[in-house]
């Protein structure tokens, strides 16, 4: 456990924000540019390839998103992961 | 409605407490120019905005503050975590702790507390706008005030982030007040309030 796990956890998550974050700053663009295809298609490829990183991340740490919450376990998911400003996340 | 997700916007890992700094940091929270206000008065400008597109870009700015509250919050809290009162002591974080323990509290860095009279929701789609970018460009100069202070890399660098969002928010809301007064009489932008007077 530990070291390896946390390795993983982490670098998944980097990847969840660096994807994350594209997609909030098209947001933004498209919301003034709605017109634009290059970003809507980039905006519902990055859409697709982070849902499946999440649902990776969700299986295997616990719900980032609270309507994730649950899906398995008799205990309540939500406040068994660190919380994000505890650091390391 | 909204979704809390478990993950800040940006990454903070800060290693060395520094009550100095927390307590210049706290006023990107707190303070004038900080996050909560740009967050309530975002949130708080849209009803006003008849302009979808315009709506969208505060629903969504509006939404990410919030974000980059949770990141200087997060700042503060790790840089004041597991301190004693002997490492308190002296430094201009005693007042604060006095008040507040190590819990965290919307103030600006002189103390005054977060106040909705730093903010203003208008009504008005052109005045609003303006105050908006005026808002981005405040707090942009603030964390460049914040930066010339900061000598540990693991705070400069979110702060860093938080600094290049301001500039990217003030292009978009530029985009915004843009789209406003094209759908204005050009002899008129700045006569009426496009969202309640009849007359254009």
């Amino acid at each position: 456990m530990g070291e390896k796990n946390q390795m993983s956890r982490s670098e998944l998550l980097r990847c969840i924000g660096k994807i994350s974050f594209t997609m909030d700053d098209l947001r933004l663009f498209l919301d003034t540019h709605p017109d634009c295809s290059e970003a809507i298609e980039k905006f519902n490829k990055l859409a697709e390839e982070r849902m499946k990183l999440v649902c990776k991340y969700e299986v295997e740490y616990g719900p980032m998103n609270f309507y994730n919450n649950n899906v398995c376990g008799e205990r309540w998911r939500w406040v068994n992961a660190p919380w994000p400003w505890e650091g390391e996340c | 409605m909204w979704s809390y997700e478990r993950r800040l916007q940006y990454p903070v890992n800060i290693k060395q407490t520094n009550p100095e700094l927390a307590m210049v940091i706290i006023s990107q929270f707190g303070g004038p120019d900080g996050e909560l206000g740009a967050s309530m008065r975002y949130l708080s400008q849209r009803y006003a905005m008849k302009n979808r597109e315009v709506a969208g870009v505060l629903t969504d700015i509006g939404t990410e503050e919030l974000a980059h509250l949770e990141i200087v919050c997060a700042i503060v809290h790790q840089l004041t975590r597991n301190l004693t009162a002997e490492q308190i002591e002296g430094t201009p974080f005693a007042n604060y702790y006095v008040d507040h323990t190590v819990g965290i509290w919307p103030q600006a860095a002189s103390g005054v507390p977060w106040s909705a009279t730093t903010i203003q929701s208008k009504g008005d789609p052109i005045t609003d706008l303006f105050e908006d970018m005026a808002a981005e460009q405040k707090a942009r100069t603030t964390y460049d005030n914040i930066l010339r202070l900061v000598h540990d890399h693991d705070v400069c660098d979110p702060i860093q982030f938080l600094r290049e969002r301001e500039i990217v928010h003030f292009q978009r809301f530029g985009e915004s007040l843009r789209m406003i007064q094209d759908d204005l009489d050009s002899k008129n932008f700045y006569a009426f309030n496009p969202a309640f007077d009849k007359k254009r």
